[in-house]
C-alpha cells in the first residue's frame, strides 16, 4: 500500500489541546501510532478517549495543537477516506432499514466492499431487511461496525464497539474485526473500559488520565519496561530504600508484604526481593489505581530514545 | 462475485443467488443525493400530494370564476360601485352577478391566506429540521464520517428542498395569480400592494419560501434542535413579511393625484392607495386632519377646509403598471437573503464541528 505516506503513521499528534465550554478535554497529548497497529484506548470516563477518537475522526477542530492521520489533516478528503469511525453511541438512522445503511455507506464511499460489510451483518445474524430502529442495541452496534468495515479504511476509530454486545457475539465481532484487520494490514483504535476484551489482541496501548496520556507504546515495550517487586515493607512506612533507584508507579502493603509496581532503571534485584514481569492488565491497573504515577510515552519522540530500547 | 460467495464459509449464503443489488436506473440518485432523497422522500411525497390538492382547488375557483365573469358580462366592473357606467342594483342579474362575484372574493382571501402560510411552514416543518435533526439523533457524525465532504453532503441535502420549493411554490404563484389577476381591481379592499395577495402571487411568494426555508436550515445548523430552529424560523418569516409590507410602497416612487377638494381625488382603477391629504394654496402638502370627521359633513367640512386655505387634495398611489416591477424587486431582495444564508451554512458546516 501506501508505504511512502504510511511512514508518517496512521496517528500523529503533538501539543494536541481540546477545550469544550465547560473545561479541557484534553491537555498538550502528544502520541505516534504506526499504520496497521491495533490499538487498545484505555481510560476512565472522561479521560478524552472519545475527543480524541473524535478529533482523528475529524468531527472535531482542536483548540490547541495539530494532529495528523495519515500525513494529514482529519478533515482533508484524502485523509477522511482512509478513516472509518464508530462513535460510542453508534448514530445510525432509525427509519432506514439494514440494507438502506449499507447502501448509505456504499454511496458515500468511493472504496466501499459491499461484501464486507454484509459480512459482518450476516455474522451477527441480522437481517438486511431488518429496520434499525427495531434492532436491538447490540445489533446496532454490529451494523455501525459493518458501516465502518465496508468503507475499507486504512484506520479504524472504534469508540467502545463492544460495550452493548453480549460476551457471545463479542467474541464473534472481535473475531471479524482482527480477521478484516490482519488481511488487509487495516489499523485499529478501540477504545475500552474493559482490559480483557483485548487481551491478546492489542499490540499497541494509549492510557489516558484527566485529559493527558498516561502510557503510549507498543504492548511488549511497555510490559518490558515495568516489573513487579515484593518484599518486606519498610518500618514505619514510605519507601523503602530499595525502590529508590526506580520510578514507583504504584505501591501496596499488605501486612508486612509491600508489594509494588516499578519501572526498573538498571536491574532491579535486591536481597529478599521477589521480582516478576507484571502482565498488561497488572500494569494498566497500576496506573488506574495511582492517578498522579509519572507518565511512559514510549512512542513519544521526545522519550523514545531511552526508552524504546527496553 | 460467484467465486467469492464459494469460498467463504457458512450455509446461510452460499447458494443464495446474485441478488441484482448494483443495478439502478439511470435516474436514480446517486451519492449524498441518494441519502437526501432517502431521508426526504416522505416530506417530499406528502408535501406533493397536499400542493397538488391544492392546486387542483384553485384551478376550480378560478374556472368558476371566470365563467361568471364571462356570462355576465362584469369584467373590470368594481364591486359595490357601479358596473359599466351602471348601478349595482340597476338588475336583479347584476347584483346577483355581484353576491356571487362576492363569494369568490371571500374564497380567494381565505386561499390568500393559506397560501402566505405556506414559506412559514416550508421553513419550520422542512427548513428547521433539516440539519438540526441530524445533530439531535448524533447522524451528523455518522454522514461526516463518511468520505463525502460535509459541504457536498449539504448542499446535496440542501438541492431537494430547494428544488421542490421552487417546484411547488412557482406551481401554486402561477395558479394563484391566474385567479386573482383579472378581479386585481374588482374588489376596493383587495389592495395589490398588501401583504395579501402580493406575497402570494408571482416571483414574491417563490422567492419568500426558498428565503423561510433557508432561514430554517440556518437555525437548525446554529442551533442544533429542532424545536427552538422552528419557533426561530416562524418568528423571523413573520417579521420578514411585516418588514416587506412597510418596505413595499418606497420600492418605486410613488404617483400623486391632485384635484379641487369638492371634485375628490381618486387614484385611477387598479392603483394602490398610499395616502392622501390636503394642498394649500402653494401646493405644499399640509396636516388637514383636523377638518375630517366634523359634525354637520360635508359642508362643515368644506367651510373647516377653507377656513384653512386648503384649496385642493391629493393622494398617493402605486398605479397596477409599477406590480412586476415592485415584484421582481421584492423577489431579488428575498433570493439575494436566501442565498446569503445558503453561502452562511456553507461556511459554518465547514467550521468542523460535530
Amino acid at each position: 500500500m501506501t508505504d511512502e505516506i504510511d511512514a508518517a503513521g496512521a496517528l500523529e499528534a503533538s501539543g494536541l489541546g481540546m477545550k469544550y465550554r465547560r473545561g479541557w478535554a484534553l491537555r498538550d497529548v502528544a502520541c505516534h501510532l504506526p499504520a496497521g497497529r491495533i490499538c487498545a484506548l484505555v481510560g476512565p470516563n472522561g479521560s478524552g478517549k472519545s475527543t480524541l477518537l473524535s478529533l482523528a475522526a475529524g468531527l472535531l477542530t482542536p483548540t490547541t495543537g495539530t494532529l495528523r492521520v495519515f500525513g494529514r489533516p482529519p478533515a482533508a478528503p484524502a485523509a477522511r477516506e482512509r478513516v472509518a469511525f464508530v462513535a460510542q453511541d453508534k448514530p445510525l438512522y432509525p427509519r432506514f432499514s439494514v440494507a438502506d445503511t449499507l447502501r448509505l455507506g456504499r454511496e458515500l464511499n468511493p472504496r466501499w466492499d459491499q461484501k464486507a460489510a454484509e459480512r459482518v451483518v450476516e455474522e451477527a445474524e441480522v437481517p438486511l431487511s431488518a429496520r434499525v430502529g427495531s434492532l436491538s442495541g447490540g445489533q446496532r452496534t454490529c451494523v455501525a461496525l459493518a458501516l465502518a468495515l465496508g468503507k475499507r479504511a486504512d484506520l479504524l476509530l472504534l469508540d467502545e464497539p463492544m460495550s452493548d454486545q453480549d460476551p457471545l457475539r463479542r467474541h464473534r465481532m472481535m473475531g471479524v474485526l482482527m480477521a478484516e484487520a490482519a488481511e488487509r494490514g487495516t489499523g485499529v483504535v478501540i477504545s475500552t473500559h474493559v482490559l480483557a476484551e483485548l487481551d491478546g489482541v492489542c499490540d499497541h496501548l494509549l492510557l489516558m488520565g484527566g485529559g493527558r496520556i498516561r502510557l503510549a507504546g507498543g504492548t511488549d515495550e511497555i510490559q518490558a519496561a515495568h516489573r513487579v517487586i515484593t518484599g518486606p515493607s519498610a518500618t514505619g512506612g514510605g519507601t523503602p530504600a530499595a525502590l529508590a533507584r526506580h520510578t514507583v508507579v504504584e505501591t501496596r502493603t499488605t501486612g508486612r508484604q509491600l508489594t509494588a509496581l516499578i519501572r526498573p532503571e538498571g536491574t532491579p534485584a535486591g536481597d529478599g526481593w521477589i521480582v516478576t514481569e507484571p502482565s498488561l492488565e497488572e500494569v494498566l491497573l497500576g496506573y488506574l489505581r495511582a492517578p498522579d504515577a509519572p507518565p511512559l510515552l514510549a512512542d513519544d519522540p521526545r522519550t523514545a530514545d531511552t526508552e524504546v530500547g527496553a | 462475485m460467484k467465486t467469492g460467495t464459494a469460498t467463504r464459509p457458512g450455509p446461510p449464503h452460499t447458494g443464495s443467488p446474485p441478488r441484482p443489488r448494483h443495478t439502478r436506473s439511470p435516474l436514480s440518485p446517486r451519492g449524498p443525493l441518494w441519502l437526501a432523497w432517502r431521508r426526504q422522500r416522505t416530506v417530499l411525497v406528502t408535501g406533493a400530494v397536499l400542493i397538488l390538492a391544492l392546486a387542483g382547488y384553485l384551478v376550480y375557483q378560478r374556472t368558476g370564476m371566470a365563467a361568471l365573469i364571462h356570462d355576465r358580462g362584469v369584467a373590470d366592473c368594481r364591486i359595490w360601485r357601479e358596473c359599466n357606467g351602471m348601478p349595482l342594483d340597476s338588475s336583479d342579474e347584476l347584483s346577483e352577478a355581484f353576491v356571487r362575484l362576492e363569494s369568490y372574493r371571500a374564497a380567494l382571501l381565505d386561499a390568500a391566506r393559506l397560501l402566505l402560510a405556506i414559506p412559514a411552514v416550508i421553513g419550520a416543518f422542512v427548513g428547521a429540521p433539516l440539519i438540526a435533526r441530524e445533530f439531535e439523533s448524533g447522524t451528523a457524525a455518522l454522514v461526516w464520517s463518511q468520505s463525502v465532504g460535509r459541504v457536498r453532503w449539504l448542499i446535496a441535502t440542501l438541492a431537494l428542498p430547494v428544488v421542490a420549493t421552487l417546484a411547488a411554490t412557482s406551481l401554486l404563484a402561477a395558479l394563484f395569480t391566474w385567479w386573482w389577476w383579472p378581479v386585481r381591481g374588482t374588489f376596493p379592499d383587495v389592495h395589490w400592494g398588501d401583504t395579501l395577495p402580493f406575497d402570494v402571487v408571482g416571483p414574491a411568494f417563490v422567492s419568500l419560501s426558498l428565503l423561510s426555508l433557508l432561514l430554517g436550515t440556518a437555525f437548525g445548523l446554529v442551533l442544533r434542535r429542532t424545536l427552538p430552529a422552528m419557533a426561530c424560523t416562524l418568528a423571523v418569516t413573520a417579521g420578514v413579511v411585516y418588514g416587506l409590507q412597510q418596505l413595499r410602497p418606497h420600492l418605486l416612487p410613488r404617483l400623486t393625484v391632485t384635484a379641487g377638494v369638492h371634485v375628490h381625488a381618486e387614484a385611477p382603477f387598479g392603483g394602490w392607495y398610499i395616502g392622501s391629504g390636503y394642498l394649500d394654496g402653494t401646493g405644499a402638502r399640509v396636516d388637514g386632519s383636523a377638518c375630517e370627521g366634523l359634525l354637520g359633513g360635508w359642508p362643515a367640512i368644506f367651510r373647516c377646509l377653507d377656513r384653512r386655505h386648503l384649496p385642493q387634495e391629493y393622494e398617493d398611489y402605486h398605479p397596477i403598471g409599477h406590480f412586476w416591477s415592485m415584484q421582481w424587486m421584492q423577489a431579488g431582495i428575498c433570493l439575494a437573503v436566501a442565498v446569503a444564508l445558503a453561502a452562511f451554512c456553507v461556511w459554518w458546516i465547514g467550521r468542523r464541528r460535530a
